[in-house]
């Protein structure tokens, strides 16, 4: 009763299964079908016309080519444009000087707001020729009634954009002195930014504003682009009226409330006897 | 980086395939050129490995042969936007491994086999006819239910896992063309080829050599 070893059955490996399944074809058949449903597809592909992005997107893709360059010629054309505008603006200094005034302080408004009250108006000289001096030009200003002389300096930048600064200053305070002021002036290198927002707009006029303690007060206007033409340029600087909403410089759509006024005081903390410059 | 890419392919591929990529180079320049019946040529000469690719995917030979013929469609309309960067094989293959790719995450929850048939040409081994014995089984059905089980523990791989053993095991690519269809580096390839096997060998358990 011998027993004979077991051989151990043959096995596949795992290759060898995979080799196995690699073995499905389809049949010969198989395939004259298969260029049968090809064939259709294919012709319905090129009968086909593309729907919506599908057809769109050929022209889009074309067009992508000429509208990159486009847009960044375009873009590059407007940073040429825009480059000496602001290299003005920021070579354009602007004087900001501390008057002894006693009277009524002055506060600059446009004509057409002028009160009941003597109104000094200045008419700030214009000059189509950018300045070739540095230093300002004090011009006297034409006094009404009696009232506060108005001075008003004007500084031409180098493409002719004219600067005005225009103040009050207490009746008793003589030309001479008024133009020693200015002779003494610092010349302050105005840094303009671009505004996006009231809140912006209103921190930037806050740092402008000097802390500067003085017996009197004084608002100094600055707009960088006033009109041209000489009768736009009177403003007229009222004293103790503040308008009653807003005050408005020459330039439209530059208006600063009344309320922004008094917020920018009391953060100064002082409400009189302060010297304070506001620049549009 | 695409350079180094393209220098990279033309030392890692073989000549045969050199020689493939520039017939095939030719083909497409015609077939752009306006001649539409020379794209025959490229469907004739890959027809096949794209089906058999689509099928181990799908493990279902009427979705492989509807992929397969959209695949085609698919490099006919955007042959224009073909840029050479790599070989026509390489895009026609992503194209069809997209393609089921696709179809299968759209249809995660069907599991419907249709098994093909073996070649004729395919020699039968030694191992089916003592494993039919064993199971008490005709040779061509236990054959039969042998793909079944095969396709079923092909359809428990994940869609990348299966893609790549696919690719290395039945169309034989190598881990650098792997690499280049499934858009990955040729470490991902040989990782998921291990994992992958080593999942199958655990779900074959039963049938493979201890």
């Amino acid at each position: 009763m011998g027993s004979t070893p077991q051989q151990p059955s043959p096995r596949p490996t795992l290759e060898e299964l995979l080799r196995f399944k690699r073995a499905e074809r389809p049949a010969p058949e198989f395939w004259a079908e298969f260029d049968r449903g090809l064939r259709q597809k294919q012709l319905a592909a090129l009968v086909k016309r593309p729907q919506g992005w599908a057809r769109v997107r050929p022209s889009f893709v074309r067009s992508l080519k000429w509208i990159a360059p486009a847009t960044a010629a375009v873009a590059v054309a407007l940073v040429v444009v825009q480059m000496p505008l602001s290299t003005a603006s920021r070579n354009t200094s602007v004087n900001v000087a501390t008057l002894p005034v006693r009277t009524t302080p002055v506060v600059a408004a446009t004509v057409l707001q002028a009160p009941a009250q003597p109104v000094a108006v200045a008419e700030v000289a214009q000059s189509a020729v950018p300045a070739a001096s540095a230093a300002p030009a004090v011009v006297r200003a034409e006094v009404t009634d009696g009232v506060a002389p108005v001075v008003a300096v004007e500084r031409h930048s180098e493409r002719s954009l004219l600067w005005s600064t225009v103040f009050g200053a207490g009746s008793d305070v003589d030309e001479a002195s008024v133009l020693g002021s200015f002779a003494s002036l610092p010349a302050v290198r105005e840094v303009r930014r671009p505004r996006s927002s009231w809140t912006s707009r209103y921190s930037e006029m806050a740092q402008e504003i000097s802390a500067e303690q003085s017996t009197d007060r004084m608002l100094q206007l600055a707009s960088c682009d006033l009109p041209a033409t000489p009768e736009k340029n009177q403003v007229a600087a009222r004293a103790d009226a503040m308008p009653a909403e807003y005050v408005t410089s020459a330039r439209s759509g530059r208006s600063i409330r009344e309320r922004d006024f008094r917020d920018m005081e009391s953060r100064m903390g002082a409400s009189s006897g302060s010297s304070w410059a506001i620049r549009f | 980086m695409e350079f180094i890419k393209a220098v990279s392919r033309i030392f890692v591929a073989s000549p045969e395939r050199r020689v493939e990529a520039d017939a095939d180079a030719l083909i497409v320049a015609e077939v752009r050129a306006g001649n539409v019946a020379a794209f025959d040529q490229l469907v004739l000469k890959y027809r096949e490995r794209i089906y058999a690719i689509v099928y181990n995917l799908t493990s279902n030979r009427e979705d492989a042969s509807d992929l397969t013929q959209d695949a085609f469609i698919k490099a006919f309309q955007s042959i224009n936007s073909y840029g050479g960067q790599s070989s026509f094989f390489t895009w026609l293959y992503r194209i069809a491994v997209n393609g089921a790719r696709t179809h299968l995450r759209k249809n995660r929850l069907r599991t419907f086999f249709s098994i093909e048939q073996a070649s004729e040409e395919e020699k039968t081994p030694e191992w089916l006819n003592t494993l039919a014995v064993e199971a008490g089984a005709e040779k061509e059905v236990f054959a039969r239910d042998l793909r079944q089980r095969l396709n079923e523990s092909f359809q428990k791989l994940s869609i990348k896992h299966r893609t790549v053993i696919t690719l290395f095991e039945i169309d034989g690519l190598s881990h650098a063309e792997i690499a280049e269809v499934m858009e990955c580096t040729e470490g991902t390839v040989r990782s998921r080829l291990h994992y992958a096997k080593l999942q199958l060998q655990a779900d074959l358990q039963d049938l493979l050599k201890r």
